[in-house]
């Protein structure tokens, strides 16, 4: 990962050189609340920062100093690497040091290069005392808390490069958002097979779809099929690729020699898939040939082509609300309920497909096809009433707010107890009471 | 006057038992309202339109102020609240319905109901276009009335301190025939509030020290807290903080949401995003926007975006040339884009802007050249009609000759136009099967002179003159046009509705 270039003077370093030497001469002063932001966002850089220190600084003189950089989460690389974004080291940088000295190679990967002195000042602005002080015992009690986080992310001063058993490593592409100042556990992580080719990946990436589908989703059947033979038969999705292009172009022949209609918004395919379909039409594979140009790894539509009604599923369902915020629900009934990635424990990645489905049942329900206009065909072609897709979910399951209970069945929940406990208890409704008098509806004012 | 709204009980069975059911269950309901039919269902209620059996003995004066939304007042809606929510989130949606009962672009509650552990709230009944009928218009003038009603009822909210949460379009009632657009469902809606812990209340992580090292795996069992933060909404229209799940949110996600919306317009494509989960939500972004852009925004939230997926470039794609894929547009260099396409790219660009504190508010967006139409040399079709007036401002007549030029929606290659013109029909076949209506001649007049006003106040804006002044003067002015229009064509009062039920 390329690393995220430090910038040469930013407004905390600006602040830092004021805010260090004012703390120094009017030391006892009130806070100004440019000098406490100062510190809420040292603090927070102290936590991600990386310490070397340069040959010629004797430990014995650093070791204080060190104890609270530790406490203020930093850490130490023992030995120069560019992951060390702050250098101290008594040498004056700048000055003819050989190529491949540290100070030049710091300098070069803009790091801070801090005497001692400097490093003394800054923590003394920082903590708001000298940094030889000794550690006292409140701050030891934080050294238990240092402990456990070595613990959890391992000792400073490891070898970052060594694998780790408790760790699980990535095989495929995958996507990772983690806290660097590793107070929370991965915000989320997703990991996905490998492919031989990027466009094989089972990854959200824009695929050639009709105009009006959503350009992340392959068609169902197509890319599913594609995918479990992958490895088998390379020949298989070739033909099934053929047959779908030849569908597609079948549509547009047919579109083509009817007069332009309003979209029913129906599937025809299903009829017109019989039909011979010229091959020329064909277009061929669109390679991305520059930076600026989407990327097309696969048969663009022909332009002229009528759009193919999107999947059954997605045809009539509707993408509804989920992830709200429940009043008090506990964090562990919200990731299992929100489909969050979970405790982090082990192959969250099966373990969230489940809670996916499971939240797709609950987000994805079925709302009637408007009519555009009289339907000028016989609705043979017509899918299955929505009623009877409406049956099929009615189980309903989700989460009772009011019992913190999951439940499979809706209707079954509001009969159990428990619930019924809690609805004829006026109590729990008096708050909501008071809003709705408030909208009682006033009388009609009697006409002039 | 015939009705607008079929005051029969609907047909379908399972329909007709569930209103029944309820009917039976809810206390005194059927002596107030007569349920019609189910409209819509939703992942914490579901709605119902009912008509108002006692509307006549109640102040009905706020209609007034509705009249463009309101196509039929003796029907409602009545939302019934799923009875496993928490009375205190009913609670809260009722109270943000209340404080925002003062716009037309925000559904109006008119009252609600409790038995037992069953809420009913009843609403105004908005009757609208459904979405998927109009994304792939590719009618420019649609897109920007659509957009505008949008971020007017945005700016509504915000004005009123409150987050929706959940803007898309099936929240959005917008109608092809009055151009006008209305908020509803404000389930997952949220006053804003400031504080939060999240980096970017002090500015982010982008230019300090993180020095991220690749994870490449995460720890097995790890005891850490999560973060949370509130992540209401639905899938495909959430923020990018909300995916990085900032908690110090702003209102700006429902301006990213509307940036969704204009991305279906703009690329034909509806859903747009359709991600499973949040991690997928962020590839997906990420495929647009590009490796570091996406890092930026992570780092602004205080956390680390790493990937190895390859399909996921460095810079991400430009709009324009990734909205001619989305459209199956091959563009030859010298073919350019209409001005109102570019314009509308623009805006769409800064909708969805990864960084919430560059992305615009509600009230700057409204401000954008496409929406106020600065952008576009009008052809025929959207060119003002004459004023009726021969003593017409000079200002509103140079307006109108600056817009007869030619042509945004030429296009060289036939079979493209021919394409559009399919798309367009399906809107048009809405418009045709309707009778002429009064209330939309009002709503004419009423656009015809908050365009003139428009040009007046860029006209004193250009002059230098301060906002009290340059209001006073609009409001001269907009009682002038009113009076002058009203006095030549009074419209028809649309409450004259017969019932039969």
């Amino acid at each position: 990962m390329p690393r995220v270039p430090l910038q040469p003077v930013t407004e905390a370093e600006t602040n830092s050189r004021r805010g260090g030497g004012k703390a120094e001469e009017e030391n006892g002063q009130v806070e100004t609340d440019a000098m406490r932001k100062w510190r809420r966002d040292w603090r927070r850089i102290m936590a991600i920062s990386v310490f070397y220190f340069d040959v010629g600084i004797e430990a014995s003189s650093v070791d204080k100093i060190k104890g609270h950089l530790q406490l203020l989460g930093a850490r130490f690389q023992a030995f120069f690497d560019n992951s060390v974004t702050h250098v101290i080291s008594n040498r004056t940088p700048g000055k003819e040091h050989a190529r491949g000295d540290i100070l030049v190679k710091a300098s070069q990967l803009r790091m801070k290069v801090w005497s001692v002195d400097k490093l003394v000042k800054f923590l003394t602005a920082l903590l708001g005392h000298s940094p030889s002080r000794e550690l006292d015992s409140a701050q030891c009690a934080k050294l238990s808390q240092l402990l456990r986080q070595e613990k959890l992310v391992g000792p400073s001063d490891r070898d970052p490069t060594a694998r780790r058993d408790d760790y699980y490593y990535f095989k495929g592409p995958y996507i990772l958002v983690w806290d660097p100042s590793h107070y929370n556990r991965p915000l989320l992580h997703k990991e996905w097979d490998r492919a031989a080719t990027p466009y094989e990946g089972d990854w959200p990436q824009f695929r050639a779809t009709p105009i009006g589908m959503c350009p992340f989703v392959v068609e169902p059947g197509v890319g599913h099929k594609k995918r479990s033979h992958r490895n088998t038969t390379d020949t298989s999705h070739k033909r099934r690729a053929l047959e779908l292009r030849a569908e597609k172009a079948a549509v547009t022949i047919v579109k083509s020699q009817q007069p332009p209609q309003p979209e029913p918004l129906m599937h025809k395919a299903a009829d017109e898939k019989s039909q011979t379909p010229p091959d020329t039409e064909t277009p061929t594979p669109q390679i991305a040939k520059d930076e600026n140009e989407p990327p097309v790894g696969v048969p663009a539509q022909p332009e002229t082509s009528i759009q193919r009604p999107p999947a059954a599923f997605r045809k009539y369902c509707e993408i509804t609300a989920s992830g709200m915020q429940r009043y008090s629900a506990t964090s562990a009934v919200k990731s299992t309920v929100l489909g969050e990635t979970g405790n982090g424990l082990g192959a969250t990645h099966a373990l969230a497909s489940r809670e996916v489905n499971n939240l797709q049942r609950k987000v994805l329900q079925p709302i009637p096809i408007p009519q555009l206009v009289a339907p000028t065909k016989a609705p043979a072609t017509m899918p299955p009433s929505t009623s009877s897709s409406r049956v099929k979910i009615s189980k309903k399951p989700g989460f009772c707010e009011n019992c913190y209970e999951r439940f499979e069945n809706f209707d079954d929940h509001v009969l159990t107890k428990k619930h019924k406990k809690y609805a004829a208890n006026a109590q729990n409704f008096a708050a909501l009471d008071a809003i709705i008098d408030s909208l009682a509806r006033q009388p009609k004012l009697p006409s002039p | 006057m015939a009705t607008m709204v079929d005051h029969n009980r609907s047909q379908d069975p399972e329909v007709v038992k569930e209103i029944t059911t309820l009917e039976e269950t809810f206390f005194n309901l059927p002596e107030k309202f007569f349920l019609l039919d189910k409209i819509g269902e939703g992942t914490f209620s579901c709605v119902y339109t009912a008509v108002d059996l006692l509307r006549d003995h109640f102040d009905n004066r706020w209609e007034s102020k509705m009249t463009e939304t309101l196509s039929d007042p003796s029907v409602v809606a009545v939302k019934r609240i799923h009875v496993t929510s928490a009375p205190l989130r009913i609670a809260n949606e009722l109270e943000i319905l209340a404080t925002l009962s003062d716009s037309a672009h925000v559904a109006r509650v008119i009252t609600a109901l409790r038995d037992g552990d069953q809420v009913l709230v009843v609403m105004q009944y908005v009757k609208h276009t459904d979405f998927r009928c109009i994304y792939r218009s590719g009618d420019m003038d649609l897109v920007r009335d659509y957009m505008v009603e949008l971020l007017k009822g945005l700016q509504y909210c915000h004005d009123n301190g409150v987050i929706h949460r959940d803007i898309k379009p099936t929240n959005f009632l917008f109608n092809t025939e009055t151009n006008r657009g209305v908020l509803v469902d404000f389930g997952l809606a949220e006053f804003w509030t400031a504080g939060g812990t999240c980096p970017c209340t002090s500015g982010g992580w982008e230019a300090t020290y993180v020095n991220p090292q690749v994870q490449a795996g995460y720890r097995k069992d790890d005891p850490r807290p999560g973060r949370r933060a509130n992540r209401a909404g639905t899938r495909g229209f959430r923020a990018p903080e909300v995916l990085f799940k900032c908690n110090a949110q702003t209102t700006k996600i429902d301006i990213w949401a509307a940036g969704v919306i204009l991305l279906m317009f703009l690329s034909k494509r509806f859903p747009f995003f359709n991600s499973l989960d949040d991690s997928e939500a962020i590839v997906e972004v990420a495929t647009i926007f590009g490796r570091v852009k996406m890092q930026k925004c992570a780092l602004l939230h205080g956390c680390v975006f790493e990937t190895t997926i390859p399909t996921i470039r460095e810079s991400g794609h430009a709009f324009p040339q990734f909205l001619d894929w989305c459209n199956h547009i091959r563009r030859t260099p010298e073919e350019m884009m209409g001005s109102d396409e570019t314009a509308a790219i623009d805006l769409l660009s800064k909708l969805l802007d990864p960084d919430f504190r560059t992305r615009p508010s509600a009230r700057d967006a409204l401000r954008h050249d496409f929406l106020t139409g600065r952008s576009r040399p009008l052809t025929t079709k959207t060119a003002l009609p004459a004023p009726h007036s021969p003593s017409t401002t000079g200002y509103i007549q140079s307006n109108q000759a600056a817009k007869r030029t030619e042509g945004v929606y030429e296009r060289k290659q036939t079979e493209r136009a021919a394409a559009a013109e399919a798309d367009k029909l399906i809107a048009s076949a809405i418009k045709s099967e309707r009778p002429h209506d009064p209330s939309i001649s009002a709503h004419e007049q009423a656009r015809k002179i908050e365009s003139a006003l428009f040009d007046l106040r860029d006209k004193l804006e250009d002059e230098g003159l301060d906002e009290a002044s340059i209001e006073r003067q609009i409001a001269a002015e907009r009682q002038r046009l009113t009076t002058k229009y009203t006095s030549l064509n009074r419209p028809v009062p649309t409450n004259q509705l017969e019932v039969d039920y």
